[in-house]
């Protein structure tokens, strides 16, 4: 019993020193935490997760990410929470331009130096590399009648070339012997871009390393709205609606991408001014409207839970996606198997063009318009399938482990001449692992 | 509009239907388990949304994101 207490003791010192540590980290004053802590036996202790993501494409990018969230439960049922991410990315990203059976070379964004690209190889940004933070804060303050709430939330991000800050407020209200929960959030996001080297003037031609016109710092912002009903169905099953709308106006366009220019009957990359190859600098519309129908269900099947879902996206650009996902939980004693599938499909965007013609080139550079050869906007069907291990720790704590395998499969839009012979979008595979711990 | 009035249509007969279903408070035992919210992984659902988020076409829809990211 004395060796019980003893552990007991020895984790609630543990806690509570990793939570001084997570308010300091994330600004509360220890004095604070402290002052909370005492006050937190009669409501809720703060509860820390900390999170550990890696994220490997093969020959591509490397993602690994550190992530930590503390809430505390208060006497009146409010609710307040904190997260803070860090992002460090490294590796090689697609610059839009196709392979071809030549060497090619092309100007690092910042202008001042090229990369080369051998034979038969998809064109890749091996400078890219940038590191993120984010920050978030929510609150749930319930109202007057305990049957309704207001969620609130703020975050902050910062990266090399982007900064966004953006806020968010949710009412939801419980109808039906709170069976049943509707909710109506709106939200807004600013965004500064600012590209390395400068913005490129859209559907200027990639020029050989050295000074170029360069436009400066640029924005963007988005305002979303989301309607959602939450219904109880019976002792075992949940289902949840959502319809949302996002808007957002401003630069859109990925700074860093551009498109091959190639004769249309051979295929072969026309000579550009300066460089070898002529590649445009893409453009994307100044202004985006997302549309989003969400449906979930949550079943309890004899101490397992299934969980489902489907998304419909639509938007003002022509992309159209589905995506399934399915979770199983396997649930015993003190450990659960989760496995997971995910697919996901996509249309391409009406401006989606994996490479363009000399003419039309010769159109768009005089009479504008949009044009990208991002593979992410074009024609792509992707299936995640993984594995989650959750157990708890010798000490009660929550602890899980996952492990998944994300495969891109995307299709060319137009393929002229030699070109057919080329991988022009190959797939993109990924590995996904990540490790979670609560207490 | 179109989505937006179905959207509305479609909801106001579910809401409808809806009175039917549900449990009385002394069944929500399965419910209030952990496993059983919404939202159980947050932390995992948090990473997937940034990760397709920054890989194809599509976000949103469940929820609000948490924050702006330069990848797309």
């Amino acid at each position: 019993m004395n060796n019980q207490n003893r552990k007991l003791k020895s984790n609630k010192d543990i806690r509570k020193i990793l939570t001084s540590a997570t308010g300091c980290l994330l600004g509360v004053t220890t004095a604070g935490v402290q002052a909370e802590s005492d006050t937190a036996n009669l409501e809720g202790e703060w509860k820390t997760d900390i999170a550990v993501l890696g994220y490997t494409e093969t020959d591509r990018v490397s993602a690994f990410e550190p992530a930590i969230a503390i809430k505390k439960t208060f006497e009146d049922e409010s609710v307040l929470g904190f997260k803070l991410v860090f992002d460090a990315l490294t590796g090689a990203s697609a610059n839009g331009a196709s392979a071809t059976g030549e060497v090619q070379t092309f100007t690092r964004p910042s202008g001042s130096g090229t990369y080369i690209t051998g034979k038969d190889e998809t064109p890749l940004d091996d400078t890219f590399r940038d590191t993120r933070i984010n920050f978030t804060a929510n609150y749930e303050q319930p109202l007057s009648d305990r049957l309704e709430k207001i969620v609130w939330g703020a975050n902050i991000s910062n990266e090399f070339d982007f900064t966004s800050f953006g806020g968010s407020g949710t009412f939801m209200r419980d109808l039906n012997q709170r069976n049943t929960t509707l909710s109506a959030g709106f939200s807004f996001e600013i965004d500064a871009i600012k590209p390395v080297g400068g913005a490129p003037v859209a559907l200027t031609e990639m020029q050989a390393a050295g000074p170029s016109t360069r436009e400066g710092e640029k924005s963007r912002n988005m305002v979303e709205m989301l309607l959602g009903v939450t219904q109880v169905v019976d002792r075992n099953t949940l289902m949840q609606f959502n319809y949302g709308v996002a808007v957002s106006n401003g630069y859109h366009t990925d700074a860093y991408k551009i498109v091959s220019v190639v004769d249309e009957v051979t295929g072969v990359v026309a000579p550009g001014e300066s460089l070898d190859g002529k590649y445009l600098y893409e453009s994307r519309p100044d202004g985006r409207i997302k549309h989003s129908l969400f449906a979930k269900v949550k079943r309890n099947i004899s101490g397992d839970v299934a969980d489902a879902s489907y998304r419909f996206m639509w938007d003002d650009w022509g992309v159209a996606s589905s995506t399934i996902d399915m979770h199983y939980r396997f649930n015993q004693k003190s450990w659960y198997l989760e496995p997971h599938v995910r697919y996901y499909s996509q249309q391409a965007a009406d401006f989606y063009h994996t490479s363009i013609t000399t003419t039309q080139a010769t159109l768009l550079e005089t009479s504008g318009g949009d044009l990208t050869a991002d593979y992410r906007l074009g024609e792509m069907a992707a299936t995640t399938i993984g594995l989650k291990l959750g157990f708890l720790t010798p000490g009660g704590n929550k602890s899980s482990i996952r492990l998944e395998y994300y495969n891109q499969t995307s299709r060319a839009s137009d393929v002229y001449g030699a070109q057919s012979s080329q991988d022009l979008v190959p797939d993109v595979d990924a590995v996904i692992m990540q490790y979670n711990y609560s207490f | 509009m179109k989505p937006i009035v179905f959207t509305l249509l479609l909801g106001s007969v579910f809401i409808s239907g809806c009175s039917s279903m549900g449990v009385k408070p002394w069944e929500r035992d399965i419910l209030a388990r952990d496993d059983m919210a919404l939202e159980s992984a947050s932390m995992d659902s948090a990473f997937d949304d940034h990760i397709y988020f920054s890989k194809e076409a599509s976000s949103g829809g469940k929820g609000f994101g948490g924050g702006g990211c330069g990848c797309n």
